[in-house]
């Protein structure tokens, strides 16, 4: 499959990821469409960051970028669905939560305590801090690039309800 | 309307006495607290409707409970209050809705009581078809498992997982079961059916069936609201809530792990 | 022995049997065969009862029980 097909794939699977996870966190009927295409736009603009040929980023500057970029999308698109910001970034990041790293942080930290030979503690250990680490800094990564734009168009972003 | 609100700044167009506001906005920041609105969220609302019935607000956000003290300048009556967030479901529809109210306050001067109302009628009203949010979110986590390159019978097994485990998850959690209970159950039965794919051999992607067959279970609003307190510097708020998150994302690999080394999975 | 083929067929067949158990509950629940309390304790105003009787809970009309 070439580089355009995979990259409309992600974007597709990304919306639905987001719709859907959208539901546990119960947003307005009509914010539906809004955090599909926001969510569709960044995750797609992640996987063409992460994978492309030329550079391919690290996941923790694509997340940046794909954050503002959906920060930027928010703020201008929640005035048309009359939803503060964050009830439509919210969910559209939720297709990006590094929940893989987080999980396999703590799988990493049940195996140190289990292990007693010194070099699997050590394999161990690094994968507990490696992964907790990349966790982490995503998150932020991704709660800075988003929340970036409200501060910027701070007018639009805390009116959108009114 | 621009007029009119420019009007406001300076007096009140609605009379209301500081206690009842106080009462008003005490019940109101449970509500917004509860729905997992984020600190800055709760604050400039509060302080936005204090402002249009003439008085000053002053706030303060622990995890569970806000303290609003109402300080009227005309009279100096003092009123405070704490009100206890309502437990609950995230609800980005309770949030909005609440928002919106504080703009109609203090866009159009709704009395106090019509506000009363309306806030006893966004709350009863926010209800959702359990049904239609388990397909959606069986179907989104299938479609998450084709993001991490899962095939169709990946994808086919991670939504029966997601099914299987979300029904259950509504049944313990309207049971009134602990939360922190229900998501290790959830990630066990949600594991050991996505290592179907192990067991007999079915598709060409089985650690990837297995590892975003729980996905769902990852709060991830919490994670995102906790980071969003911290860089408006309510430390205390985003600490709770990083932990809240953390005790979940180590529950549910609890649950993983023991789903894993009863189906003979090899440990990450 | 086989404890993944054990433990995967468990887990399949209680989540089976409560989601049909759920399901037969709610369409029994609609129907005239709903009953829900078989025994059930019963205060002594319940126990007397009859037709006509104050529905106002009297505050000296009290159970033994209330005094232990």
């Amino acid at each position: 499959m070439d580089l355009t097909a995979k990259i409309f794939q992600d974007a597709l699977f990304a919306a639905i990821a987001a719709i859907g996870f959208a539901a546990i966190s119960r947003p307005p009927l009509r914010a539906y469409p809004y955090c599909a295409l926001i969510a569709a736009l960044g995750h797609s603009m992640r996987f063409i960051l992460m994978n492309n040929p030329a550079h391919p980023v690290h996941i923790f500057g694509a997340s940046l970028a794909a954050a503002f970029f959906i920060g930027v999308l928010a703020v201008f698109l929640s005035p048309i669905a009359r939803t503060p910001a964050e009830a439509c970034f919210f969910p559209s990041l939720l297709p990006m939560i590094p929940g893989m790293y987080a999980y396999k942080a703590f799988g990493g930290l049940a195996m140190c305590v289990l292990s007693d030979d010194p070099q699997v503690f050590d394999f161990y250990f690094f994968q507990f801090s490696h992964n907790a680490f990349v966790c982490i800094s995503v998150l932020l990564g991704m709660v800075i690039g988003a929340t970036a734009p409200v501060f910027i168009f701070k007018k639009i972003s805390f009116q959108a309800t009114r | 309307m621009t007029a009119t609100t420019s009007t406001t700044s300076e007096k009140p167009r609605v009379a209301a006495d500081a206690r009842d506001v106080c009462r008003f906005l005490s019940e109101y920041s449970g509500w917004i607290l509860g729905s997992g609105a984020s600190c800055i969220r709760l604050e400039k609302n509060v302080r936005r409707i204090a402002h249009a019935y003439g008085k000053k607000a002053e706030i303060t956000i622990t995890p569970h409970h806000v303290h609003i003290s109402i300080v009227a300048p005309d009279n100096d009556e003092a009123v405070s209050a704490i009100a206890s967030s309502v437990p609950g479901p995230v609800s980005f529809n309770i949030i909005t809705e609440l928002s919106r109210l504080s703009w109609e306050i203090a866009d159009t001067g709704l009395t106090l009581d019509a506000a009363r109302r309306r806030l006893a009628d966004i709350t009863g009203n926010d209800k959702q078809n359990k049904w239609l949010v388990l397909a959606l979110v069986a179907v989104a986590n299938a479609s998450f498992c084709r993001l991490f390159g899962g095939d169709l019978t990946a994808m086919a097994i991670v939504c029966i997982a997601t099914f299987a485990g979300y029904y259950i998850k509504q049944c313990l959690l309207g049971a009134g079961v602990d939360l922190r209970v229900t998501v290790i159950v959830c990630a066990f039965v949600s594991s050991v059916l996505g290592a179907t794919d192990y067991l007999f051999a079915l598709g060409s992607t089985p650690a990837i069936t297995i590892g975003t067959s729980i996905l769902y279970l990852v709060p991830g609003i919490p994670y995102l609201n906790s980071f969003s307190d911290m860089l408006y510097r309510y430390y205390i708020c985003s600490f709770s809530r990083l932990m809240d998150a953390l005790v979940l994302t180590a529950c549910l690999s609890s649950g993983l792990c023991a789903g894993m080394m009863l189906m003979n999975v090899g440990m990450f | 022995m086989d404890t993944p083929l054990i433990t995967w067929a468990c887990v399949v067949g209680l989540f089976l049997i409560i989601l049909s158990v759920r399901i037969i509950h709610s369409i029994i629940n609609g129907s005239i065969l709903h009953r829900r309390h078989i025994f059930e304790l019963g205060s002594e105003r319940e126990e007397v009862f009859v037709p006509g009787d104050t529905l106002k809970i009297d505050e000296n009309d009290r159970d033994d029980i209330d005094d232990l």
